[in-house]
């Protein structure tokens, strides 16, 4: 194709072909056309025609958006919070561990066993309350117990007063007084 | 190979790999495609437009400066591209112009100067330190520009970048017969001025 159209020019103007072949005197500076794409860039930006592109983005702040993070945040919150609902508790093992046996089944003496064998689960204050309680049943002076439960013995004990009284001669209970 | 050399060759590869499909696929993306495309149209077209610009305008400066506006024309006007003719031709179409429009105003500008002499194709030329020919080529160049624009066109097309005529038809839309004419016409215009 390039010697055919050699050819036509050289059968049209002979000095034409021979001037040609001497070789092009038109040049190009050196790196022209490597600076050409910035310097078509920098006029763009000047005559504000340029388009605006968003800045080129980490994969850190493509994956790290506020709400991915805040979306992490509450799905560790939930996490820590299913965790510690999971956990035993002291409080609640006690429920938790209780045989499942039947109200007849379970005796009192079953129930203290289960507390020797669990009375570190037991909270001392519960455990202070208890003997507190069954210290003023067992070890209180008469006297000194509730009035509902003295007045519950008052007629049994009047009435063994009665008896001996009647038991007693006069004599006998002079001596006495 | 100096290595410079090499990542130039090796940019022209990618380049040349670009289809127009591809890089009008780009253009018509988001923002940051738009500009790789852009970048990659002119990576591929913008030796052939710059030698197309320099032989009509003559002058590397003048050139560039007729290119960068091409380039400009292009990057607002691409959306008007509607893919009926190759992008090539589309691309070469608005460089005649601007070179054209640049002629135009540098002749006008030329016709109401005081020294006429400072703005002669001779003159720039001399100026012009990426022009090392001597009195014939200049002589040639001064031709040429008094050429009609059409007859100028398909002169510098066949005899300096050596395009076929088939392809000068479809990028000119005129036919080979009338293109072989005034190709014709255009070199005895030639000879007839060193005959002067």
């Amino acid at each position: 194709m390039k010697e055919d159209i050699n050819n036509e020019i050289k059968d049209l103007s002979p000095w034409l072909s021979d001037l040609k072949s001497k070789g092009d005197p038109q040049r190009v500076p050196e790196g022209y056309f490597d600076q050409l794409e910035s310097s078509v860039f920098q006029r763009l930006e000047q005559e504000g025609l340029r388009v605006e592109l968003a800045p080129e983005r980490s994969i850190w702040s493509v994956w790290f958006t506020p709400a991915r993070l805040t979306a992490a945040a509450a799905a560790i919150t939930l996490l820590i919070g299913a965790i510690w609902w999971m956990q035993p508790q002291k409080q609640n093992n006690i429920m938790v561990q209780i045989p499942t046996t039947t109200e007849e089944e379970f005796t009192p003496e079953m129930a203290e066993d289960y507390i020797q064998s669990n009375i570190f689960d037991f909270e001392e204050e519960l455990l202070a309350d208890e003997l507190a309680d069954d210290a003023t049943e067992d070890n209180i002076a008469p006297d000194h117990k509730p009035k509902e439960k003295r007045r519950n013995k008052l007629p049994k004990e009047m009435d063994e007063l009665d008896d001996i009284l009647n038991d007693l001669t006069d004599e006998e209970l002079e001596d006495l007084l | 190979m100096h290595k410079s050399s090499k990542i130039h060759t090796l940019s022209t590869q990618r380049t040349l790999i670009a289809t127009d499909e591809e890089i009008m696929a780009l253009l018509q993306g988001d923002n940051r495609a738009f500009e790789q495309g852009f970048r990659l149209l002119m990576a591929k077209y913008r030796e052939r437009l710059y030698w197309h610009i320099r032989r009509l305008v003559q002058v590397h400066d003048d050139a560039d400066d007729v290119l960068q506006n091409t380039f400009i024309k292009v990057y607002r006007g691409i959306g008007q591209f509607e893919g009926k003719s190759a992008l090539f031709t589309w691309l070469y179409r608005i460089a005649t112009n601007e070179s054209l429009t640049f002629i135009q105003q540098r002749t006008r500008h030329t016709s109401t100067s005081i020294d006429e002499g400072e703005f002669s194709v001779a003159a720039r030329l001399k100026a012009d330190e990426w022009f090392d020919g001597d009195a014939i080529q200049v002589k040639l160049q001064e031709s040429i520009a008094l050429l009609p624009e059409k007859q100028k066109i398909v002169f510098n097309l066949r005899y300096f970048q050596e395009m076929p005529y088939e392809e000068m038809s479809g990028l000119l839309d005129t036919s080979v017969g009338a293109l072989k004419a005034s190709f014709h016409h255009a070199v005895k215009k030639i000879e007839a001025t060193f005959e002067r």
